[in-house]
């Protein structure tokens, strides 16, 4: 009895090792194709970066007449951001080639359904690059107009401002992606409606000295009244 | 040009009609029925007094107007002074704060104009301007068409308060680089040469757009880099407009700034060569500032926004200034407002790297300029409490004081303009 006790043993071993041995390779391959796929990422990012420096790139678009995307990229430079988007583009590539080289099957089933995902993917991720490059222009063009008009609350107001961008353009880009339904809806809802109200009463709050010293000059009109200067 | 319109009394003719001329009176017009009659009638009733050898003629070039300011023109028109009437393009979403909307396109139809009658002295009006008193109009003509200079530039006599981007920052940083000392450049009436003018025909920037705004700024520097002879005319006290430019600091800071910084990254050989500052031949008089008694200003209130700026703002401005210039405005931040003082050659510094930042844009420009609104505030409360109790000479010695400050400092500005990364003081 011991003896099949073993021989059963020793059989799920090897077919244990078998199984194994079938997938190593494939897996072995995927890092493989994963590490190939990193160093050539870095060498293309690398290589773009000198070589669009070189050509002084980021000046040019400024001079094509495409400064504000110079100053809405995050790292308000052109450059980099070509640069990172062709180091994840490779990377990407990589893993797909890997998947590719573990499972045919699962590889292609996966590539068939990323590709459907892939237009909505990049939408999404359109949506939430030009929403960040929004919010980060119009916060900062809310801070200086406010300090401009001396409102206390320039800062609160410029954050409710990013903010309102950011949340919108993320509910839009979930709505697009088909993810949270109902609950991404009322919670942009909530959030969109928390951030106005927040904001509307900075603007009553920050404003009130403004509003009163106006209401204070209709009121009491003298000869002494403050009169606008004349700056040029 | 499009062709001039034909209608009745005193008709208007064309260019090739009039044949030559010696003086053009320009004249750029958008909905000016209140003022244009009798400043039309004043300039033709002097034209054959005081310069009586001299043909001249009138040009008339309206934005489409909507009220009677082209039949006004025509009527006010004196048969001997001939007229020549025609359009210019209006951008009526463009609003500058000082002068006329389309001023590009005016001035440039009016210097055509000027080039094509071979006329030696070009005047452009303000056709805001109430109350005008023939003799200055002339007075301004005089040194370009008797004595050859080409380009006359009128300063007034003013309220001390007045004028302060013009007195702090464009005047000074115009003898600064330039070296000339011009007492008022920025206007909206100057005379210029025929050759001027026909140099002025493109008023192009380095990158080939025109001046949208700030004409003034772009004749004035024009006229410096081309080593034109320059002087300025002392008008005495200044006319009103009915049409009062712009009050709001930024919207000015915003279009003044952005002409004089543009030029000035466009005329980088001349400025970094020049050295010091002379005097320009001036006429008519002495301009210090009216001793009237002071217009309330709220100071406190300027000095608020400064501190408000300071606080909020910080982020912006260390994309623009050194920690040196942060550390001073700091200490002004919590200084008691009767003692804040903004010195001369801190505030010349800070200009200088406004400048810089305009041209290697750390942020949009518009907003870098608009961010210098609580500095220029700041400097003008400093520079309104300085001056409160200063006699008019006073304040004259105080401008004088900040205009070397600017000189002084300039070496500052050619360091970080050449070495951008590497200088930090």
């Amino acid at each position: 009895m011991w003896d099949q006790v073993r021989d059963i043993l020793n059989q799920s071993m090897e077919r244990l090792m078998m199984a194994v041995a079938s997938v190593l390779p494939g897996v072995l391959a995927l890092l493989l194709a994963l590490l190939l796929a990193m160093a050539l990422a870095w060498f293309i990012r690398s290589f773009l970066r000198r070589s669009l420096e070189r050509l002084h790139f980021d000046e040019h678009l400024v001079r094509w007449g495409l400064s504000d995307l110079a100053n809405w990229s995050p790292s308000r430079s052109p450059t980099l951001l070509v640069a990172s988007a062709a180091y994840w583009t490779v990377i990407l590539l990589g893993l797909l080639v890997g998947l590719s080289a573990m499972s045919a099957t699962v590889a292609s089933q996966l590539t068939l359904e990323l590709l459907v995902e892939l237009r909505h993917i990049l939408a999404a991720l359109l949506i939430l690059g030009v929403g960040t490059v929004a919010a980060r222009f119009l916060a900062r063009n809310v801070l200086i107009g406010a300090v401009n008009m001396q409102i206390q609350s320039a800062r609160l107001l410029s954050l409710g401002v990013k903010w309102l961008v950011l949340v919108l353009a993320a509910a839009m880009a979930l709505e697009h992606l088909g993810i949270g339904g109902g609950i991404v809806r009322l919670g942009f809802g909530i959030l969109f409606g928390g951030i106005v109200l927040a904001m509307a009463l900075a603007v009553g709050l920050g404003s009130k000295e403004m509003v009163s010293r106006s209401w204070e000059r209709q009121a009491t009109k003298t000869e002494e009244q403050e009169e606008p200067l004349h700056h040029i | 040009m499009a062709e001039a319109e034909t209608v009745a009394a005193q008709q208007p003719l064309s260019s090739e009609s009039v044949g030559n001329a010696d003086i053009v009176i320009g004249l750029a017009t958008y909905n000016n029925a209140d003022t244009i009659g009798n400043l039309v009638r004043a300039v033709v009733a002097g034209l054959p007094q005081h310069f009586p050898s001299k043909q001249s003629v009138l040009v008339h070039l309206d934005g489409g107007s909507e009220d009677a300011t082209v039949q006004l023109v025509r009527e006010a028109a004196d048969s001997t002074v001939p007229l020549i009437q025609d359009k210019y393009v209006l951008d009526k979403f463009l609003t500058p704060a000082h002068g006329l909307p389309g001023h590009v396109s005016a001035a440039r139809g009016i210097f055509q104009s000027a080039e094509k009658l071979g006329a030696a002295a070009c005047l452009l009006l303000d056709a805001t301007t109430q109350n005008v008193a023939a003799d200055s109009i002339h007075a301004l003509l005089r040194p370009v068409v008797e004595q050859g200079f080409d380009m006359a530039v009128p300063y007034f006599r003013r309220h001390r308060y007045e004028g302060g981007v013009s007195n702090g920052i464009v005047a000074p940083m115009i003898r600064a680089l330039y070296g000339k000392r011009l007492r008022q450049p920025l206007g909206s009436e100057f005379a210029l040469s025929g050759r001027l003018a026909g140099q002025c025909v493109k008023l192009e920037t380095q990158n080939g757009q025109p001046a949208q705004c700030s004409v003034d700024i772009w004749l004035v520097i024009e006229a410096i880099c081309g080593n034109y002879r320059i002087c300025q005319v002392f008008l005495g006290e200044k006319p009103e407009r009915a049409k009062a430019p712009s009050a709001d600091p930024s919207e000015i800071l915003v279009q003044l700034l952005s002409a004089l910084f543009t030029a000035t990254g466009a005329t980088v050989a001349t400025w970094q060569k020049a050295r010091g500052s002379e005097a320009i031949p001036s006429f008519g008089g002495d301009a210090a500032p009216s001793a009237e008694p002071s217009a309330q200003v709220n100071v406190k209130r300027m000095i608020e926004a400064f501190r408000l700026g300071y606080q909020t703002l910080q982020e912006i401005w260390g994309l623009l200034l050194p920690p040196a210039t942060l550390l001073e405005l700091k200490k002004l931040t919590i200084a008691p407002d009767e003692q804040f003082r903004m010195a001369d050659d801190l505030w010349a510094r800070i200009v200088y790297d406004f400048a810089l930042g305009y041209r290697l844009r750390p942020i949009a420009r518009d907003h870098l300029l608009r961010a210098l609104t609580p500095l220029y505030l700041g400097w003008l409360a400093s520079f309104i409490q300085e001056t409160e109790r200063s006699t008019p000479m006073g304040v004259e010695a105080r401008l004088e004081r900040l205009g070397f400050a600017y000189e002084t400092q300039k070496h500052y500005l050619i360091s970080r303009w050449r070495w951008p990364d590497r200088f930090n003081p």
